[in-house]
């Protein structure tokens, strides 16, 4: 005990002294003192003035609002009488052209016909255009996006320049909306390069790429045949996404190679998703074969397209396939034998009346189905 | 013993001891203080939301399917609400399972006449294990509604009882006695559609919903509680999630998606065994078991905090079962960080991670410790003359009054971004709210830490019970 006490004062005299002599130093107690104090009254600060921010804004809002309603009448007059446009451009305040666009623009998606026309003229009038286009080519990316998105509304040879360039726009969701926007208002696009230019091998495929290529697709079928021999699979499995709702029975054989040969498994589900939707027996070799890939992925997309298109054919190997090792593919192939009803619904009855897998699956999906016919 | 001569090594031991005390305030309000600028930051990058007809329109065509998973237990006042909200949620492809975990009360009696349901089977593959399920139940009235009741076995039990049923390829979590916004599953599962090879869970800010009005499983109009309990969570919410996960998730280092919010890929769920049952901190147990996984495996991933989808929660509004809830929670964390101890600093699961760690180790683990040890220890030396006023007004300074900081911070990111309080007397009340609840309050639910953690050695179990007050009323 008393060598403990010894050691305890040996290190504590040696440690006291300079904790000691540093904690003592009052200036970095005050510092942290006075540094808190300021951060905390600043913090209350901030907020109080927000707090008066928010009242001032909320009557801000309410003069707003007023004057949006009476630019929103005079809107609807100017589309009903066109002079009206210069009494109301005599009379206007600033912001009031910003204002206007703002109202329209919410108006858009809700109108169609002679109307919408007259209002994108009225648009025209108080400066949109140059107003989108100084956004596409200087905004925040969001404006940029608003931009390319907005300027589909007018004549194609207004716009067709700053949509044109704006295809090179680093961000993606505003080249996709520029080729969009190009799509709708008619402008040829060179398929092939801007599909390959979005889909470069390594960046990430955006959700609107898979839109606007769907939406190209039935237009382009022969340019999206061309790019499937382009070695980037996501480049592959995006284009036969679109081609299988192109519903161009032309593809059938060219998809049904790559269902049955290509060596990625995620663009061989994809062909055989692309032939579930497409709904042609002509398909019939590629799913008897998918039905043996060695990837489950591809046996599950298989056993899917063989119900969706009815081939009788492959109902002894869907019958095998309720024993597969994976639950997807013996699920698949149970609804599969049920859309091919009657003969494939009697082949599932016998597989539930047995043992194993195939039983709890078609036991399981029976009732499901019996269920859901009640 | 010659005590005189211990004399100045107890001085000194106490010197140390509160330095070490008030070097763990200044690193954990650095540290606060640097995830209230990151967070700052990130929202300042963030695109300004879509009204909920642009996100539809933008998002509806391309959305994945989701199955609800909604485990109830005891939510016979509030279920009804709740699923009529998610019954009519602006989502393309979703259906929502409600898992009656054995509910006692009349939870089951309750959905079969509101929602008209009658017995149904569903195939499913039994991938996790769960209790067993005593009946499967489809609603006459709406098609997206399954119920499934089953013998009880705890919330996660319920949840793997779901993602065993759900055939989607994302699950959505939700907590029964939540509301989620109508365009809250469109905008949480954007992050899946831009990366959909590497997102695996997302997690939308909670709030809450005590003050606000609720009509049909919606709320009509955002306002404050009256009580104070209430509000002074509503600051505390802000803070966990408005810089707490915001910031995390920028880092790449998110070690919880809340119970109440959280959309997962069902594909990973299941590859990670689904959420544990022996733990009262499911939540973060899977994300901290999914981070395990996917490092270890070397997949790429991200699990992502999405500040805009919003989901309305009910809390607490006496002390009794806030300190339930908060006890559980602190247990929760002590469960998954113990059990997940050896991720700490191993260079192989990144730098991300173990910051993730150090900082649950920090706030978690040690914070109810050193700030219950500061509350009694420090005015003691203080008194004793063993420091003097500088180092304990430093010390009050880093507890009390930068707490305000970070707590008024937060409300002020919220006003800058977010603006979902709209009458300026709201604001007002909620800074005096994000002031007093640093002298009380804060030190209270250290007190309730501090019990968790002596619960956790004591090795207790189970969740308590919830009194759910409903929306209706």
């Amino acid at each position: 005990m008393r060598y403990l006490t010894e050691r305890l004062e040996f290190f504590g005299s040696i440690a006291a002294n300079d904790l000691a002599a540093y904690l003592r130093s009052d200036a970095l107690f005050r510092s942290i003192l006075w540094s808190a104090a300021f951060l905390a009254c600043l913090s209350v600060l901030i907020m109080l003035l927000m707090t008066v921010r928010k009242a001032l804004s909320v009557r801000v809002r309410s003069r707003i609002n007023t004057r949006s309603m009476y630019l929103r009448q005079a809107i609807f007059r100017c589309v009903d009488d066109t002079g009206y446009c210069d009494e109301l451009e005599r009379e206007l305040v600033q912001g009031d052209r910003a204002l206007i666009i703002s109202i329209i623009r919410g108006l858009m998606d809700s109108i169609r016909g002679d109307t919408r026309d007259r209002l994108v003229v009225i648009l025209k009038r108080f400066g949109a255009i140059e107003r989108h286009v100084h956004n596409l080519e200087n905004g925040a990316w969001g404006d940029r996006v608003l931009a390319a998105l907005d300027l589909a509304w007018y004549d194609p040879k207004d716009v067709a320049a700053p949509l044109l360039k704006a295809l090179d726009d680093p961000s993606s969701r505003v080249h996709i909306t520029a080729a969009n926007s190009l799509v709708t208002l008619g402008i040829p696009l060179d398929v092939k390069s801007v599909c390959r230019k979005f889909t470069q091998v390594g960046k990430r495929q955006p959700r609107t790429l898979r839109t606007f290529m769907r939406r190209i697709a039935p237009n382009s079928v022969g340019e999206f045949l061309e790019l499937l021999g382009d070695d980037n699979e996501d480049l592959s499995v995006l284009v036969l996404d679109a081609l299988g709702k192109s519903q161009d029975y032309s593809i059938i054989d060219r998809v049904s190679e790559l269902a049955k040969r290509h060596a990625s498994k995620e663009v061989r589900a994809a062909a055989f998703r692309s032939l579930a939707a497409l709904r042609h027996p002509a398909a019939s070799d590629a799913i008897t074969s998918g039905l043996n890939d060695v990837a489950w992925e591809v046996r599950t997309e298989a056993a899917n397209a063989a119900g969706k298109i009815g081939l009788r054919e492959t109902e002894d190997r869907l019958s095998e396939l309720l024993s597969d090792t994976h639950w997807w593919v013996r699920f698949r192939s149970a609804q599969a034998l049920i859309a091919l009803a009657p003969t494939g619904l009697e082949r599932l009855r016998a597989a539930s009346r047995k043992h194993g897998l195939a039983a709890e699956i078609s036991t399981q999906v029976l009732l499901e189905h019996a269920g859901e016919a009640a | 013993m010659n005590w005189l001569a211990l004399e100045p090594v107890i001085i000194n031991a106490a010197l140390a001891l509160a330095a070490l005390i008030l070097i763990y305030c200044l690193l954990v309000n650095t540290l606060y203080a640097y995830q209230l600028l990151l967070a700052y930051l990130t929202l300042r990058k963030r695109m300004v939301p879509d009204t909920p007809l642009v996100a539809w329109w933008r998002l509806n065509a391309e959305s994945i399917p989701i199955s609800i998973l909604v485990p109830a237990y005891g939510e016979e006042s509030t279920i009804s609400e709740s699923l009529r909200s998610l019954l009519n949620l602006h989502y393309p492809e979703f259906e929502v399972i409600v898992v009656n975990d054995g509910s006692t009360d009349r939870t089951l009696d309750v959905l079969i006449r509101d929602f008209e349901l009658r017995p149904t089977t569903r195939a499913y593959d039994r991938v996790i294990e769960h209790a067993p399920i005593r009946g499967i139940y489809c609603s006459r009235k709406f098609k997206r509604l399954v119920v499934v009741d089953k013998v009880n076995g705890g919330k996660a039990d319920a949840l793997n009882a779901g993602i065993n049923l759900s055939r989607s390829p994302l699950f959505c979590a939700i907590d029964a006695d939540s509301i989620l916004e109508a365009d809250a599953l469109l905008r949480a599962v954007e992050p899946f559609l831009n990366t959909p090879d590497k997102v695996v869970a997302v997690g939308g800010t909670v709030r809450v919903a005590n003050g606000n009005a609720i009509r049909n499983g919606r709320v009509t109009n955002v306002a404050l509680p009256t009580k104070m309990l209430p509000l002074f969570q509503i600051v505390e919410y802000l803070r966990a999630f408005l810089i707490a996960r915001l910031a995390w998730s920028q880092m790449g280092a998110l070690m919880l998606i809340s119970g109440a919010f959280g959309i997962f890929k069902r594909s990973v769920a299941l590859k990670v065994g689904g959420y544990r049952t022996d733990t009262v901190g499911e939540d973060m147990e899977i994300i901290v078991r999914i981070h395990r996984y996917m490092r270890e495996n070397h997949l790429p991933y991200q699990i992502r905090f999405v500040p805009e989808p919003v989901c309305w929660t009910e809390v607490p509004e006496d002390l009794t079962i806030l300190s339930r809830q908060r006890r559980r929670w602190q247990r929760g964390a002590l469960e998954t960080f113990f059990t997940h101890r050896m991720m700490m600093g191993r260079p192989s699961y990144g730098l991300p991670i173990s910051t993730g760690f150090f900082f649950l180790l920090i706030s978690e683990v040690l914070g109810p410790l050193f700030e219950a040890a500061g509350y009694v220890l420090m005015p003691v030396f203080w008194a004793y003359g063993i420091l003097d006023w500088p180092f304990f007004a430093a010390y009050l300074a880093l507890t009390f009054v930068f707490g305000v900081f970070i707590s008024v911070g937060s409300l002020v990111l919220e006003e800058i971004e977010l603006r979902r309080y709209s009458h300026p007397s709201d604001l007002l009340k909620l800074t005096l709210a994000a002031v007093f609840e640093n002298f009380g309050y804060r030190q209270l639910n250290n007190l309730w830490r501090f019990m968790g953690w002596w619960e956790y050695l004591r090795g207790a179990h189970g969740w308590g019970n919830m009194v759910r007050k409903g929306f209706s009323s």
